[in-house]
């Protein structure tokens, strides 16, 4: 039932939150498993632990606060509209907001329709940043790479980045967004002169993907892609002595490259952050250019 | 596997489920008319825990005492959104943890809980929890809960506090029952990790 451990499910199994059959599973897992039984010995810990928060009781003062609000009567349904109705000056509002409701409604038009996304294909050298995540992934590949940071929790190495490189990586939730095919395995950190770089090892349907990414300014002037201004740009690059494929990318001061042997350029991967269906239409059409 | 954690929340028709909320939706009703002994009722009811609730989330007496003003006015202006089926104590959690968002948002700082309040509100909560282990061990719990980031925080307190189950938790904190799993199992070792040495204190409990 678990590939190796059951560790994410330990805390809910403790509490009772798990349905019966996953109970009797992890119970089963954890008899025989001494790294599990030792993490929810140490979960159970926790949990007596926590039983003794206790509740800080409200100041007295508080009531004679909201009391007066009361007596007010600007808490009650007849007060409250009263309260709205003073507020008049509808000529100036109502303008205001259809001006921002136009821009708005301009800018989503922009961002959720045309959206435009262009993919190119470069043969200029490799930048500092794909040459390390070729490498990394063709570890990655014949499994000679360990993760300093073991996690199938996107949220939990979004905080190890973040302590470790400073650097945002927000993967999707697997369980909201119900990606069976993907799977998180963990990731590390290098440190370079120039800044630190994150690696982070994922599968998608079974194939090993690598990201790699850093800060701009890690990487030499002018070395990181272009954003791209009225196009989000997405460049590709195709490894013909190892079969990878790699898509690079800017944005938001932050440079990355997914390195992998996933088909059709390997855009599948950028559906571990981009979990909208537009979005994700948008980068699968995106038709490669030069 | 698939994270499939079970529903707590009770099937409609079971007793608890009718009798209390229809209680407390009648005495909303009555407090939005001005009934200030419906108001003192509800008010009596939630507020320790509501208050103890923004106290965790922003660590500051006088930020936690708005949230818990602008959570009961909000209650009674927004009265009508209030389902009958619906728990309060959930929709008042839900408006205390928007209200702590918005507030970190405007201040992105808040400042650690005194040591001196802590110390009031245990002799005022627990006079009969007089061992001195285990007003310890309450204090070591809150100092070490307080430093935890604001989302892991924000469940802990939610599971421990008002010992919500972890559907309750994932609809006041709108995010899945495996991200509440995820959070509490990081929560419970890093508070094993941190006050491990309070272990033997526990034992025989």
């Amino acid at each position: 039932m678990f590939r190796r451990h059951a560790s994410k499910y330990l805390s809910a199994f403790a509490q009772g939150e798990l349905s019966n059959g996953q109970a009797s599973s992890v119970a089963a897992h954890v008899r025989s498993c001494d790294r599990c039984r030792e993490e929810l010995d140490e979960i159970e810990c926790g949990i007596s632990l926590a039983k003794h928060l206790p509740t800080i009781p409200a100041p007295s003062s508080l009531y004679s606060a909201m009391q007066n609000l009361l007596q007010s009567g600007a808490l009650t349904a007849a007060g409250s509209s009263r309260r709205f109705a003073r507020r008049g000056a509808w000529w100036v509002a109502v303008p205001a907001a259809a001006a921002i409701i136009a821009v708005l409604g301009s800018i989503l038009w922009y961002k959720k329709l045309r959206d435009p996304i262009s993919i190119e294909s470069i043969s200029r050298r490799p930048t500092k940043l794909e040459a390390l995540a070729l490498d990394l992934q063709m570890q990655q590949r014949y499994g000679q790479q360990q993760p300093d940071f073991t996690t199938d929790d996107p949220e939990a190495l979004a905080e190890w980045a973040l302590e470790k490189t400073g650097l945002g990586v927000h993967l999707a939730d697997q369980a909201v967004e119900n990606l069976q095919e993907y799977k998180l395995e963990g990731a590390k950190f290098l440190t370079t002169p120039s800044g630190p770089i994150l690696a982070v090892f994922l599968r998608i349907d079974q194939v090993p993907v690598t990201l790699a990414a850093a800060r701009v300014d890690a990487l030499a002037k002018g070395e990181a892609p272009s954003q791209g201004i009225w196009r989000k740009k997405i460049f590709y690059r195709f490894d013909s002595s190892s079969g990878v494929n790699l898509l690079s990318w800017t944005r938001d001061e932050q440079t990355y490259v997914f390195a992998s042997g996933l088909p059709n350029l390997g855009r599948a991967a950028c559906f571990v952050c981009h979990t909208n269906a537009r979005r994700r239409e948008l980068i699968g059409n995106a038709k490669l250019g030069h | 596997m698939v994270f499939e954690l079970t529903r707590k929340l009770a099937p409609a028709g079971v007793a608890g489920a009718v009798t209390e909320a229809p209680n407390e939706a009648a005495l909303l009703a009555a407090c939005q008319q001005g009934d200030s002994e419906a108001f003192r009722h509800l008010f009596d009811s939630h507020k320790d825990r509501v208050y103890s609730l923004a106290l965790y989330l922003s660590r500051d007496e006088a930020i936690a005492n708005d949230i818990t003003q602008q959570a009961f006015a909000t209650m009674l202006l927004k009265a009508r959104e209030f389902r009958a089926e619906a728990k309060l104590s959930t929709w008042l959690y839900r408006l205390v943890v928007n209200l702590c968002a918005d507030e970190w948002r405007r201040e992105r700082k808040w400042l650690p809980l005194a040591a001196a309040r802590h110390k009031e509100a245990m002799s005022e909560k627990a006079p009969q929890e007089k061992s001195l282990a285990r007003n310890e061990i309450a204090q070591a719990v809150m100092r070490a809960i307080e430093s935890l980031k604001p989302k892991l925080r924000a469940t802990v307190v939610l599971k421990y506090l008002e010992d919500l189950s972890y559907q309750e938790i994932s609809q006041v904190l709108g995010c899945s029952m495996g991200t509440v799993a995820s959070r509490l199992n990081r929560g419970h070792k890093l508070l094993a990790r941190k006050l491990g040495h309070l272990r033997p204190s526990l034992e025989g409990e």
